[in-house]
This record gives C-alpha cells, sequence and structure tokens, in this order.
C-alpha cells in the first residue's frame, strides 16, 4: 500500500462544498462522511461530538459501519484515541498492533484495519472528532492527513455556527411565551 | 374496524430495541393497531457532473455507499420480521424506506400528517451533546404535531 494522495484539490473542492453548501448540519455531516468513504476508497468515516460532562464521543453522523459496532458501548474521549483531543491527528496504521483503541476485538470484527483520528477544533478547543476507517492497514499521506484536518476545521465551524442558531431559536421560542409586561424589560 | 396507526421512526440504534420491546408488549394484542416503520436516509450526495475526473474517481467508489444504503434497508426489514414473530400479521406492519429532504424532525411530521397516524413511538437518550447541533426532535415534533399521541421510550 503507497502513500499515494488521494485528496488532491478536485476532489478537496468537492468535499468542501458539501460543507459549505449544506443548511442543515445532520445532513451535512451525513454527506461528508459518504464522500470521504468514497473520495478516499476506505470502509467507513464518523464525525463525533465531544461530551465535556460526560467525556464521551457521541456520534453526530457515520457511514459504512455496521449497527452492531456503532452500538459497541460507549465511546470515551480519553481511551479512543486520546491524544486526537488534544489536538493532533493520530494515524493508526494497523489496528492489531496499536494499544491506543478502546475496543480493539471489536474493530477488527468489524474488518477494520486501520484507522484515522483527527480533532475538530474551535478556538483552539476540541468539540469533536472526525474518523475515518479503512478495510486494511492503511499509509495514509501527510498532505491528506492535513487536507483532512483543514476539513475538520471547517466542520467544527459548521457545528458551532448551528449550535449558535439552535440556541437562538430556543431563546426566541422563550421569549415568545413570556407575558407580554416582562417582554420590554428585556429590551433594556 | 377502525385502525389505529402507530408510526416508529426506526433511527438505527441500540435505542430503537427499547422501543421495539414496548412497541410488541403494548400493542401486538390489538388487532386493530398497525405499526408502521419508518427511516429517512440522507441520500447519497450529489456531484456535480463537470468535475470529470472526480467523477471518474468516485464512481468507483459509489457502488460502495449504495451497497451500505441498501444494508440499511435491510435491517428495517428483518425489524419488521421482528414484529411479525412477536405477535403481528403481516397486515398489521408495514415499513417505508425513503430518502430525507429535511432533518429528521420535519420527515416524521409530514410523515405523521399526511399519513394520519394516531400514535408516536419515539426513543430518546437523555442529556445527549450532539442535540444542541441537530436541534431536539422531540421538542420540534411536540410542537408542531397535534391531536396525535406521542409515546417516549427513555
Amino acid at each position: 500500500m503507497g502513500t499515494q494522495e488521494k485528496l488532491d484539490i478536485d476532489m478537496f473542492k468537492v468535499v468542501s462544498r458539501a460543507i459549505s453548501e449544506s443548511t442543515n448540519l445532520d445532513i451535512m455531516a451525513n454527506h461528508l462522511a459518504q464522500l470521504l468513504t468514497a473520495a478516499l476508497g476506505i470502509k467507513g468515516c464518523t464525525i463525533f461530538a465531544l461530551n465535556l460532562e460526560t467525556e464521551e464521543l457521541e456520534v453526530l453522523a457515520s457511514f459504512g459501519l455496521s449497527v452492531e459496532y456503532m452500538n459497541k458501548g460507549p465511546v470515551t474521549a480519553e481511551k479512543s484515541i486520546g491524544c486526537t483531543l488534544k489536538g493532533e491527528a493520530v494515524v493508526v496504521n494497523d489496528v492489531t498492533s496499536s494499544d491506543r483503541l478502546q475496543y480493539p476485538e471489536e474493530a477488527v470484527k468489524e474488518g477494520v484495519g486501520a484507522m484515522v483520528s483527527l480533532p475538530i477544533m474551535f478556538l483552539k478547543e476540541a468539540i469533536g472528532v472526525l474518523r475515518l476507517y479503512h478495510h486494511d492497514v492503511w499509509d495514509i499521506s501527510d498532505r491528506d492527513v492535513d487536507s483532512l484536518l483543514i476539513l475538520a476545521e471547517n466542520i467544527g465551524l459548521a457545528m458551532m455556527y448551528t449550535r449558535l442558531l439552535n440556541t437562538l431559536q430556543a431563546i426566541n421560542e422563550a421569549m415568545s411565551v413570556l407575558p407580554t409586561e416582562l417582554v420590554p424589560l428585556f429590551g433594556k | 374496524m377502525a385502525i389505529t396507526k402507530v408510526l416508529f421512526p426506526f433511527n438505527l440504534t441500540g435505542y430503537d430495541r427499547k422501543a421495539m420491546d414496548f412497541i410488541i408488549h403494548t400493542f401486538s394484542p390489538l388487532k386493530d393497531h398497525e405499526i408502521t416503520l419508518f427511516h429517512a436516509y440522507t441520500p447519497l450526495p450529489k456531484v456535480d457532473g463537470s468535475q470529470g475526473t472526480v467523477m471518474e474517481r468516485l464512481d468507483a467508489n459509489l457502488n460502495y455507499l449504495s451497497q451500505k444504503l441498501k444494508e440499511k434497508e435491510l435491517i428495517l426489514k428483518s425489524a419488521r420480521l421482528n414484529l411479525l414473530e412477536n405477535g403481528f400479521s403481516e397486515n398489521q406492519v408495514r415499513y417505508l424506506f425513503k430518502p430525507r429532504a429535511k432533518d429528521t424532525a420535519s420527515e416524521i411530521i409530514d410523515l405523521a400528517l399526511t399519513g394520519h397516524f394516531h400514535i408516536l413511538v419515539l426513543n430518546r437518550k437523555p442529556g445527549k451533546i450532539t442535540r444542541l447541533f441537530t436541534g431536539s426532535v422531540l421538542n420540534k415534533v411536540a410542537s408542531d404535531l397535534s391531536n396525535i399521541t406521542i409515546c417516549l421510550v427513555t
């Protein structure tokens, strides 16, 4: 297996557009997982959001992995390729010889040969993880890793944008049920 | 006999099993209840045809993506079989596997309204952070639908 670059500028444009042209985070994240799987010729892709309270990674979108594997158990941020949350891209070329996985047996059973885990950052804080799964041992090129890190930053922006939008909508709904005599108080 | 229509959005997670158990225990003795299993999948993204070389490279792997979508439909079919093996008759259980154009909540609301469903069974894991990013399906469904019973399995 060589280290040929797969995410050239044309492919990068196609994948980036999936982010910029979507108005719905759920659909955008699922399209991104599908496109990355096809573009890289890999088994699958998952986008996680980090839950700071439980310190678990929650699936935001996923493609190519079985329901059994997705339901294998809680994915603990620290145990599952924990360095990712420090802002590092982590490449596990061969899952059978790595001690960084939380569920190594399940990964082998699923037919995962290698994983690449990238942080999704916003304002220098990790808010999620982009994870790619290959059928075989995988030597991903450094340039592809760099491209994926940029994509992950864009995902972070999209995630925070929609989170802000959802918060504003919730505030708007709460304001709409306030007694009318209280509404002017919030204008001051 | 008037039929009571039950809509069960199936999102292919471990929580479906709990909701499935609830449906079996609650509705299988009731022969006037009809269950519809529903999953709205994200269709494969459309890639600009002018990106010739990219299309060629993606095409090789798009079959794999299509195959993965078919696997999802098989899971839905097997969930239907599970209901049939647990007390429901053939004409009591349907399934609907369709591409979605909107967010999950809007797809559920549209189907509940157009299909004139009486009961909606949802499952929900408390405290999920992803809800902050994608919005709460339950909140949207509960605020947009009226005259429907919503059963929540947690």
